[in-house]
């Protein structure tokens, strides 16, 4: 023991060097080297932009209010549908079912039900969006039912989640799991729609 | 002749473990459930158990009309593939259709044209009619129509044919295609 302390700390230059080895973490810390990275501020994605979200490209391009769309399927409560109007495009070579937690509303925003979408459809002609096909882009309103449509503003602020490809433990076969954020989309509202949206009875 | 019991023994010891080597070399050897894939023909017959199945081919359009009249747009083509089946035993209706274009994106028949679904048929009673499907432009060309008789999210190797079909990207239909209905067929007809 005497001997290897004597061989570490026999002289004024080591003993130095073992100092300085020391009072390195106190350095480090005083340059704010252990101090916590801030969080990268999300990615503001102007509306329309292409963004990956996994299984699909999108573009999110604005909202609607309408209580003149799908009339008959408005729940219970209430006051009209907001429709966020988005352009899908699966990239792989399977088709795949809408996947609804990729673009989430703001918290802010009062909906009914879970807070995924009630009913996909297509804009192009108002039909029930079944599944996306792959290559095949398609505009597709995803309809909230919100309780007080008067209440929402002129501008709608919605998270992009991406999703991951993994095995499905239960079905054995790969399935998509909702990733980190991606960014944020405001977009802007554009009540005017195209005439094949609009209920006749109204 | 009478063997000594020892040689008797010894003989079928032998023949034993040849017919136990025997098995195991056959069990390696042929698979499971025999064939699965059914190799079809444009405009002959192909047996695809439990299925008998003629294609007489396909076509491409950009709007579709549906039994209700509506026509029905895309941002693709519409693909109808025209065919004849009949079942090899008790009737049925086969569970899934399927296009595969050459880069490998697959597209299932669609649900989106209302009375476009596979139709039932019966032991030798053979109806025609058409299958539609939704593909995006680019994936015209050479096409594989792919019949899963039985589906296929069993677990088990089921069988299915597999066909090439070619649709002209330069021949899509301008006009609405008024979809087939499934048409009963006279003996011998196809």
């Amino acid at each position: 023991m005497r001997g290897v302390l004597a061989t570490l700390a026999g002289t004024w230059p080591r003993r130095l060097a073992i100092a300085a080895l020391a009072l390195l973490p106190v350095v480090v810390a005083m340059v704010g080297g252990f101090a916590t990275v801030p969080p990268a501020p999300p990615r503001q994605v102007p509306p329309g932009e292409l963004v990956q979200l996994g299984p699909y490209d999108a573009r999110v391009e604005s909202f609607f209010v309408s209580d003149r769309v799908r009339v008959s399927s408005l729940p219970e409560g209430a006051d009209a549908w907001l429709g966020v109007v988005v352009e899908l495009t699966v990239t792989g070579t399977a088709e795949e079912y809408y996947l609804p937690t990729t673009i989430q509303l703001p918290p802010s925003q009062q909906v009914l039900g879970s807070g995924a979408p009630d009913t996909e459809i297509l804009v192009r002609d108002g039909s029930m969006l079944f599944r996306l096909l792959p290559g095949l882009p398609e505009r597709v309103a995803l309809l909230y039912a919100v309780p007080d449509g008067e209440a929402v503003g002129d501008e709608l602020t919605l998270a992009l989640h991406s999703m991951y490809s993994d095995e499905s433990f239960l079905f054995e076969e790969p399935s998509w799991y909702e990733d980190e954020a991606v960014g944020t989309v405001t977009v802007p509202r554009d009540d005017f729609l195209p005439a094949v949206l609009i209920d006749e009875e109204t | 002749m009478r063997l000594a019991p020892r040689l008797r023994m010894a003989v079928l010891t032998v023949v034993v473990v040849a017919a136990g080597v025997g098995v195991n070399q056959a069990n390696e050897r042929l698979p499971p459930y025999g064939e699965t894939s059914v190799a079809m023909e444009l405009g002959r017959d192909a047996v695809v158990p439990p299925f008998q199945i003629l294609v007489h081919g396909a076509r491409g359009a950009e709007h579709v009309q549906d039994i209700t009249g509506e026509p029905l747009t895309s941002s693709g083509v519409w693909v109808l593939v025209e065919l004849s089946y009949a079942t090899l035993d008790r009737s049925g209706t086969p569970q899934e259709f399927e296009l595969r274009d050459s880069s490998g994106r697959r597209f299932r028949s669609s649900e989106r044209v209302a009375g476009a679904n596979p139709w039932e048929a019966g032991a030798d009673i053979w109806l025609r009619g058409e299958i539609v499907f939704e593909v995006p432009r680019d994936a015209l060309g050479e096409l594989t129509l792919v019949v899963w008789p039985q589906g296929r999210d069993q677990g088990l190797p089921n069988r299915y044919g597999q066909l090439l079909l070619w649709v002209d990207p330069l021949a899509v239909e301008e006009e609405l295609a008024v979809l087939a209905q499934p048409v009963l067929l006279d003996a011998g007809e196809r």
